[in-house]
């Protein structure tokens, strides 16, 4: 039996020695080692002797066959890949300009429905609503043109955003009608500030929310509009709507820094989301855009059929609640005018709280049954009321009227689905 | 191969020259058949134009080249067990019949190797082409063959004993004490 050698190396260190895979300081010492160790050096011998004899061995040469047909196919490819190159580029470049696009499309077709949260109009808006409404076009028309998506867009690229107040209200005044915000101010504002109080947000935040930097306060918009519209505003402000006014969406794009308040902040951020993704991938959409771009209307049509059920819902047992089918069903194809996307990114920015909460909820109705769900339908009703989702608050709201008929639960989410009938063109309003 | 993703179409061709040589070399080696190996040599490639935008500037081309290469001949040889009409190695590879010139200057060592080689256990002959052939680390071996690293120097050692003692048994006296690394 061999006697056991301290400094003896790992055969596999040797081995690498062999195959120069050793750092060469450490291959220093190792050599070092081997050259006053007869085992380490006969193993290193061998090793040697095997490499020598193998690398004698003449190289096999390749045949020649299929040589000329591989070349033209390396050729192929090489060329399918240039014009897949050039192709990409190209794609990245549109997707690049159809992503900015998109960006600039999205946010003012969201805008909209910010005024179903009945969001702040900057003065004057009323104004250039007027100027711009083709005064010969049919109600009918109108009525289709605002539920058409694609119109919207068109619209928001040729004016500045105007609240669906000030939209209302030109098309009223267009008719020689009242304005509906009128009416329903009141009510609007109690139901707000009743799903307000039973949130948890501090009041700090709440503060904030009433008084969003950059908006129009009520004397502005008292002056410029109909002076009591300015309770109904400051509802929607309430619900912490915060929407945005035609600055807003001008400035989000040039910088968040340039925010002056926090509805301009969050704004901003969700447009710099958008922009920095389509920036960071050239080649594809990016994921956000990608996944809206071509599947919004499929999007906006599934969102139709929620707002078909929500109407139907709340038009069927409770006739006081919603005045009638029509009116419910324009309600909440109002409300559905953003994609469910920006809905969530505008609810999830703007109270995670209440979004939170709002999930809690909704988990608890999928076990709960009786009148154990009479509670959480009715907080149900008034978060989603609090978090602008027009047609999940009127389809949420009228399941309570459907359930529990007669109850006071009943009557206030009657109210709150009248409340956001507030947005109705003023013909179906009446 | 950068350039060749971008599609230039002379990288290919350079590629090839580079290399063709030394995989047909490794495939042969590891067939112990010509036919096959031709067939083996052509599929390699065929596979890297295809593979090609898999291929990451992060991996060296000859790892991944050599990578591609084995495993054809790892399916090659399952088809072969599959087929079971004749043993995978028996003989050594002759290469008289293609290159008499070069077959002749081999002298006796080449069949005496290539015979030594052909008896290894595949897992070492891999593990000895893939180091000796393809010049691949054994670090990047173990994660080409999916084995841990000690296990393939081991191999490596086993593979490298086995051929020393049929070269030895053989009266080979191969030049000792060179440092080939």
């Amino acid at each position: 039996m061999r006697p056991p050698v301290p400094n003896h190396p790992d055969d596999d260190r040797l081995l690498e020695l062999a195959y120069g895979e050793v750092p060469a300081p450490e291959a220093r010492a190792l050599r070092q080692h081997v050259d006053g160790c007869a085992r380490c050096r006969q193993m290193l011998d061998g090793i040697a002797e095997v490499r020598t004899a193998f690398r004698s061995i003449p190289a096999d040469t390749p045949p020649e066959r299929g040589l000329e047909s591989l070349l033209a196919y390396g050729e192929q490819a090489a060329a399918r890949a240039r014009s897949r190159r050039g192709g990409l580029r190209i794609l990245g470049l549109l997707s690049a300009a159809a992503a900015f696009a998109l960006v600039w499309l999205v946010i003012p077709t969201h805008r909209p429905s910010d005024g179903l949260a009945h969001a702040p109009a900057p003065a004057g808006t009323d104004m250039l609503a007027q100027a711009e409404a083709p005064r010969s076009a049919a109600q009918g028309d109108r009525a289709r043109d605002e539920l058409d998506p694609a119109k919207d867009v068109k619209q928001n690229e040729r004016k500045a955003p105007t609240s669906p107040l000030a939209k209302t209200r030109a098309e009223a005044e267009r008719q020689d009608r009242p304005v509906p915000a009128r009416r329903a101010e009141p009510e609007t504002r109690q139901l707000e500030e009743k799903a307000v109080a039973k949130l948890d947000a501090p009041k700090e935040e709440r503060q904030k929310r009433e008084q969003p930097a950059g908006a129009p306060s009520d004397v502005e918009v008292g002056s410029s509009a109909a002076g009591n519209l300015s309770g109904a505003l400051a509802a929607g402000e309430k619900a912490g709507a915060a929407g945005p006014s035609a600055t807003a969406g001008a400035s989000s794009l040039m910088s968040a820094e340039s925010s002056a308040g926090a509805a301009k902040k969050r704004k901003a951020s969700e447009h710099d989301d958008l922009a920095s993704n389509a920036g960071s991938a050239p080649a594809s959409p990016p994921a956000a855009v990608a996944a809206a771009a071509p599947s919004a209307p499929s999007q906006s049509r599934g969102e139709e059929g929620r707002v078909q059920e929500a109407a139907r819902m709340a038009a069927a047992p409770t006739a006081d609640a919603v005045a009638s089918e029509d009116k419910a069903l324009a309600t909440a194809k109002t409300a559905a005018k953003p994609a469910p996307a920006m809905q969530s990114m505008r609810m999830g920015a703007g109270s995670p709280e209440k979004a939170a909460r709002l999930a809690e909820v909704k988990r608890q109705l999928t076990t709960a049954k009786g009148d154990a769900r009479k509670g959480p339908l009715m907080e149900q009703c008034e978060l989603e009321a609090s978090l602008q989702l027009g047609p999940d608050a009127v389809l949420s709201c009228s399941k309570v009227t459907q359930e529990f008929p007669g109850t006071p639960e009943a009557q206030r989410a009657g109210e709150i689905a009248r409340g956001f009938s507030v947005q109705l063109p003023a013909k179906q309003e009446r | 191969m950068r350039r060749f993703q971008r599609g230039d179409a002379r990288a290919f061709p350079a590629l090839v020259r580079r290399h063709r040589a030394a995989v047909f070399a490794f495939v042969l080696r590891w067939t112990q058949d010509r036919a096959r190996a031709e067939d083996i040599l052509q599929e390699t490639w065929l596979k890297v134009v295809r593979a090609s935008n898999d291929w990451s500037p992060r991996a060296r081309f000859t790892t991944w080249l050599y990578t591609i290469a084995r495993n054809a001949c790892v399916d090659g040889a399952r088809r072969e067990r599959a087929r079971a009409t004749e043993p995978l190695v028996t003989e050594p590879v002759s290469t008289e019949a293609h290159d008499p010139e070069r077959a002749a200057a081999a002298s006796e060592l080449r069949p005496l190797l290539e015979a030594a080689i052909a008896t290894l256990p595949e897992a070492q002959r891999e593990v000895f082409l893939l180091r000796e052939m393809a010049g691949i680390p054994f670090h990047e071996i173990a994660r080409m063959t999916g084995a841990p690293e000690p296990t393939v120097k081991s191999r490596m050692r086993y593979a490298l004993e086995a051929l020393r003692t049929r070269l030895t048994a053989a009266g080979v006296d191969a030049p000792a004490g060179g440092q080939v690394a």
